[in-house]
């Protein structure tokens, strides 16, 4: 009964981080539709990977009049600060030619609420650990719905075909599931880590820094290329004591002003390295690649949400509420049902049972399984199209086959229809000569048939299973 | 009552010079090694009685964090300042990203050239979330003896330099 379990887990998993899942997709989305936005901008530099870092300040230095500090952005803007001929100021610039091309303007409020909803949902610390358990939880949520997914299609090969499946919510479910469980696992990944992070869990790794002796290395600002660098800066005045600070992504160097002698270098340890990885992945900031995959998994998240509350609404909530020890129940009712009928007749049909003191449990066909003391087994089930099964009996007869009930079984079968169809209970049917087939399954009485959800059929129906159940 | 006719008078008395010259002050800003979210920070011009008189930079654009900044946030409050449409007008063109742990900054601040040695109070509040508030991180005196000097915080400032341009 693996499958139930993990079903059970998923959709306990989606229960419980629903609404703040639900503001954390949705703020995610904004977000990251900002990123794709920002690097449509002119300041978003695509190629800073060919540009380096000497060229950059040469042409500054021409066309800038005093340059306090550069910075690369994550979004692959270049800010200097410093004065322009508009006096002290922050603006971007283009590296290539040095030129400003405007200022820095604060980002729109509307954005950073979006941010700090996502980050925090307001709560500031509370907040985020509340997101970084949802972030876990994402990664837990992924990791169980591809293990119903891939039992569901019957392998990891059938992932490259197409899924028959009625149900659009169902199949909806089925086909974000293959094409977005790796961007969720991802996401989930990236932000649990960066929570993490920000509660300084790997702080007790320790840059190594080193120093270097008169002319031992001369920093060659050639082979640095704009994308690695983080931040340059400047020499606060021309006194020997004040120096050149670049920092790249993976450290830092103190050079001498005039002839770029390296003092010292920090060698930043491998967390920092990590929370930019994850930075990237999860931002798409930098890439408009990412971003717009990023964008797409926070809507498909909201999409999941949906299709998966769709399909779960009316069956799934049952395990808490009425549960149901199956395993100790010695009448076990089964449903199949596609529009949610049959599923309120065996409820109706529990509730009667246990009045009359059987130990009842209740689940669909799909869950079907070895019961242990079961005696009785009742069917409820209508027809789905051309004479199939309903959604949560699709898998019934597979399962039925390989499991074997341990001791014999009373079993009858009631089938819901309507006469207008040329197949009417025929899947009611096929499973009425199924069970015959087995040799531990005797049929307490021929197969019950009930048209349009007639009322005085199933209580005649429930009679007769009353008296033969005593 | 008094005081808050000062608030008043002060910059009412600004409108009515000439043209308000202005000095520029070139800073260096260095932060102490910690951890945590960036640090926002205001500086602003204070009178003797420590009522503010001119908001010259801050560091960090986000106005929600600005409650962090305690003093400031009361003086934005009872001013009614703290409206988008007040706020980000007051601090545009004066405003840089907040500053992390360890870092350092180079930025330029401009002050009317009638408050300089004329007994105002120069203040850096700074305010990390969830680490401290320093309502005088660095406070001294707006004068040319104490431009020249470097000056040590309290908090998260580790050292300030200026160099007067004018």
């Amino acid at each position: 009964m693996m499958k139930v379990l993990w079903r059970k887990i998923h959709f306990l998993l989606a229960l419980g981080s629903a609404l703040f899942l639900f503001l954390a997709s949705v703020s995610g989305f904004i977000l990251g539709i900002e990123a794709l936005l920002d690097q449509t901008k002119p300041q978003a530099i695509d190629s800073l990977e060919d540009i380096s870092l000497k060229k950059t300040l040469e042409v500054l230095n021409l066309n800038i009049k005093e340059v306090f500090e550069i910075s690369i952005t994550e979004k692959n803007y270049v800010i200097v600060q410093g004065i322009s001929e508009d006096g002290f100021e922050r603006f971007y610039v283009d590296p290539k030619t040095g030129l400003k091309i405007s200022s820095v303007t604060p980002t729109s409020p509307f954005f950073n609420l979006a941010r700090s909803l996502h980050r925090s949902l307001f709560f500031k610390n509370t907040g985020r650990i509340i997101v970084g358990i949802i972030a876990f939880l994402l990664i837990l949520l992924s990791i169980t719905g591809l293990i119903l997914l891939t039992r569901r299609i019957g392998g990891i090969k059938q992932f490259f075909f197409l899924t028959k499946e009625k149900n659009i919510y169902r199949k909806g479910h089925i086909i974000l599931g293959k094409w977005f469980f790796i961007p969720v696992l991802l996401i989930g990944f990236s932000g649990a880590y960066l929570t993490i992070d920000r509660f300084n869990a790997f702080t007790h790794q320790k840059s190594i820094i080193k120093t270097y002796a008169k002319g031992e290395k001369i920093l060659d600002l050639n082979t640095i290329r704009l994308k690695d660098v983080v931040r340059v800066s400047y020499p606060y005045s021309k006194a020997e004591h004040d120096v050149f600070i670049i920092e790249l992504k993976d450290r830092l160097f103190t050079v001498r002003q005039g002839d770029f002698r390296t003092l010292s270098e920090e060698v930043y340890p491998l967390h920092h390295l990590l929370k930019q990885w994850n930075y990237y992945i999860h931002t798409g900031e930098s890439d408009v690649f990412v971003a717009l995959i990023v964008s797409l998994t926070a809507l498909a998240l909201v999409f999941f949400m949906f299709t998966g509350f769709k399909i779960t609404s009316k069956t799934s909530l049952d395990f808490l509420i009425l549960n149901n020890n199956i395993k100790e129940a010695s009448v076990v009712i089964l449903y199949g049902s596609e529009t949610g009928n049959s599923y309120q007749f065996a409820k109706r049909l529990a509730k009667t049972l246990r009045k009359e003191n059987h130990s009842v449990g209740l689940t669909s066909l799909n869950n079907y399984g070895i019961f242990p003391k079961a005696k009785s087994i009742l069917i409820l089930t209508a027809t789905y199209g051309d004479g199939e099964a309903p959604s949560n009996a699709d898998l019934f007869e597979k399962i039925f086959i390989s499991s074997k009930q341990l001791h014999t079984i009373n079993f009858s079968i009631l089938g819901f229809g309507s006469k207008s169809y040329p197949k009417f209970c025929q899947f009611a049917i096929t499973l009425q000569s199924l069970l015959e087939k087995q040799d531990n399954f005797l049929s307490l009485m021929p197969l019950f048939k009930i048209n349009n959800q007639s009322e005085i059929d199933y209580c005649s129906w429930v009679s007769m299973v009353i008296n033969k159940l005593k | 009552m008094q005081s808050f006719f000062k608030i008043l008078l002060v910059p009412f008395l600004l409108l009515f010079l000439p043209i308000e010259e202005e000095v520029e002050i070139k800073c260096l800003l260095e932060i102490m090694d910690y951890r945590g979210e960036g640090a926002y920070f205001v500086i602003s011009v204070l009178d003797k009685e420590e009522n503010y008189i001119k908001t010259v930079y801050v560091l960090g654009d986000d106005k929600s964090w600005f409650s962090e900044l305690k003093y400031f946030w009361i003086h934005l409050r009872e001013n009614n300042l703290f409206s988008d449409e007040d706020f980000y007008p007051l601090i545009d063109g004066i405003s840089g990203p907040t500053i992390s742990g360890g870092e350092r900054r180079v930025f330029q601040i401009k002050v009317p050239k009638n408050l300089l040695n004329n007994s105002f109070h120069l203040r850096f509040e700074t305010a990390v979330e969830d680490k401290a508030y320093y309502i005088n991180d660095i406070n001294i005196a707006l004068n040319t003896e104490s431009l020249k000097q470097t000056h040590i915080g309290q908090g998260f400032i580790k050292k300030l330099q200026f160099v007067a341009l004018e």
